[in-house]
């Protein structure tokens, strides 16, 4: 085995990685909602993120809670889009084999019918860490945003 | 250095950043370079396609190794039983899943492979791959898997029934903890949980009760379900494990995991890093340890965090030799 280098010293390529700015790790993503029609049904798409340190199966989202301005959303409704694919809730628990990168996004569609004014969308993510020891239970992840009828209709 | 182990860096380590991507998996690799160039992967976390290998994935990781100038040290692998809503993980399931991560290790060039404990009742059908490849594999005794634990002393019987140079065992050291790390209990305050249920929590941490039986008190006595994935971690990633015990196991012992909370002047406050890194030595642990930051993620910068850890180590080291 050839012998290992020593570290390399602190250097402007090191402060210029460390400068490097990211984004939210919260479940919504800042990037705009658009409206969306989907099955028929008209909504918002949302752009959300993956709230854990890893990828996860989709059989590890055990569900997401959404209100809109303070009224709980039928779960029935809801479609997670991943990977361009679009699946309900119930689906997930199923899909052991497709996964959720952690570093991509998602779209969480949600069913509203008419938007004539800014929206407060509550929500939370719930993932299962399919090793942790205690057994399935589920963390929650909650977020909140307002979205805007400026940013959906462009 | 080349006297005693080595230090890298697991990049669990640098979670924040990557997840919200100012940092890239190639920066990642690049700061390895400065900080003693290991390499330790999150299989589901930076490979994508986990868990097969993709292409793609291989050229990425070796054209930075090369670049970068890194050693691969350790593979972390992931069991995942509880994947499935209604069922854990057959043993053919585990197996199936184990296998293309032990074939992604070898053809990344990483000469260890991290095992959650899951694996345990399978791995005579996981050795067979791994000696093939030349990859040794290892349990990671990770809080609550604390050395004292009956779960730990029956791996490492297996480990040594089973005698095949490609099993060992790799102590991460949460389990030499001494305290709960303080942004662990804000983060329970900050949820809501009842003052006296979290002292009661923090209790029966320190009074060595099993998770399970804890959670089964603390319902009972009024916690709400939904907040005990926040005191969960007290269990899950701090054990009061006795360091000289690392001796007794020093053999089998192939890869470590530089767990920390915080360094506060100098110090990790909450684990018992100068006992673990004198045990260390007594024992000649030659091998490589990870430095693996896992404490608040919004007031570190983790690259930061990582070098004070490993300045703490080499004092601790230059400490021993004065002492020699």
């Amino acid at each position: 085995m050839s012998p290992i280098a020593p570290s390399r010293q602190p250097d402007d390529r090191l402060r210029q990685i460390l400068a490097h700015q990211g984004i939210s790790r919260r479940f919504f993503s800042a990037l705009p909602a658009r409206r969306a029609e989907r099955g028929g049904v008209a909504g918002l798409d949302l752009v959300v993120r993956l709230t854990s340190y890893r990828s996860l199966p989709l059989s590890c989202i055990a569900g997401i809670e959404i209100a809109i301005d303070g009224a709980p959303v039928d779960p029935a409704g809801l479609r997670l889009i991943v990977d361009g694919i679009d699946y309900t809730l119930a689906e997930l628990g199923g899909l052991s084999g497709r996964w959720w990168f952690i570093l991509d996004n998602a779209l969480l569609f949600v069913p509203c019918a008419r938007i004539e004014s800014d929206l407060r969308v509550d929500g939370t993510l719930l993932t299962v860490e399919p090793y942790i020891t205690a057994g399935r239970f589920t963390f929650r992840a909650s977020d909140s945003r307002v979205v805007t009828l400026g940013e959906i209709s462009v | 250095m080349s006297e005693t182990f080595k230090l890298g860096v697991a990049f669990h380590s640098f979670t924040e950043e990557y997840c919200s991507c100012a940092w890239s998996f190639e920066d990642l690799m690049e700061l390895t370079a400065y900080l003693g160039r290991g390499v330790e992967i999150v299989g589901p976390a930076h490979q994508r396609g986990f868990p097969h290998l993709t292409n793609d994935f291989e050229r990425l990781f070796k054209s930075a190794v090369e670049r970068f100038e890194l050693v691969p040290t350790c593979y972390g692998s992931y069991a995942d039983p509880f994947m499935l809503p209604d069922r854990n993980l057959s043993e053919d399931e585990l197996v199936a899943y184990t296998l293309p991560q032990i074939d992604a290790a070898g053809r990344l060039g990483f000469p260890i492979v991290r095992l959650q404990y899951f694996v345990y009742p399978v791995i005579e059908r996981l050795l067979p791959l791994a000696e093939k490849l030349g990859v040794k594999l290892g349990y990671e005794l990770h809080a609550p898997l604390t050395l004292e634990a009956e779960r730990t002393r029956r791996l490492v019987e297996q480990v040594k029934d089973l005698r095949s140079p490609c099993l060992g065992i790799i102590p991460d050291c949460g389990i030499f903890g001494r305290s709960i790390p303080e942004f662990r209990i804000r983060a329970a305050r900050a949820r809501g949980v009842a003052p006296e249920l979290l002292e009661q929590a923090l209790a029966c941490w320190k009074a060595g009760m099993e998770v399970g039986e804890a959670r089964k008190r603390l319902l009972a006595d009024g916690l709400p379900d939904k907040q005990f994935d926040v005191l969960e971690p007290f269990w899950g990633c701090v054990g009061q494990s006795d360091p000289r015990k690392l001796i007794e196991v020093m053999p089998h012992i192939i890869h470590l995991h530089g767990k920390f909370f915080s360094i506060v002047d100098g110090d990790e406050p909450d684990l018992l890093y100068e006992e673990v890194v004198t045990a260390l030595l007594d024992g000649g642990y030659r091998g490589w340890m990870s430095s693996e930051f896992e404490g608040a993620r919004d007031e570190t910068n983790s690259f930061l965090v990582l070098q004070e850890h490993q300045h703490m180590i080499r004092r601790y080291i230059d400490d021993y030799r004065a002492r020699a």
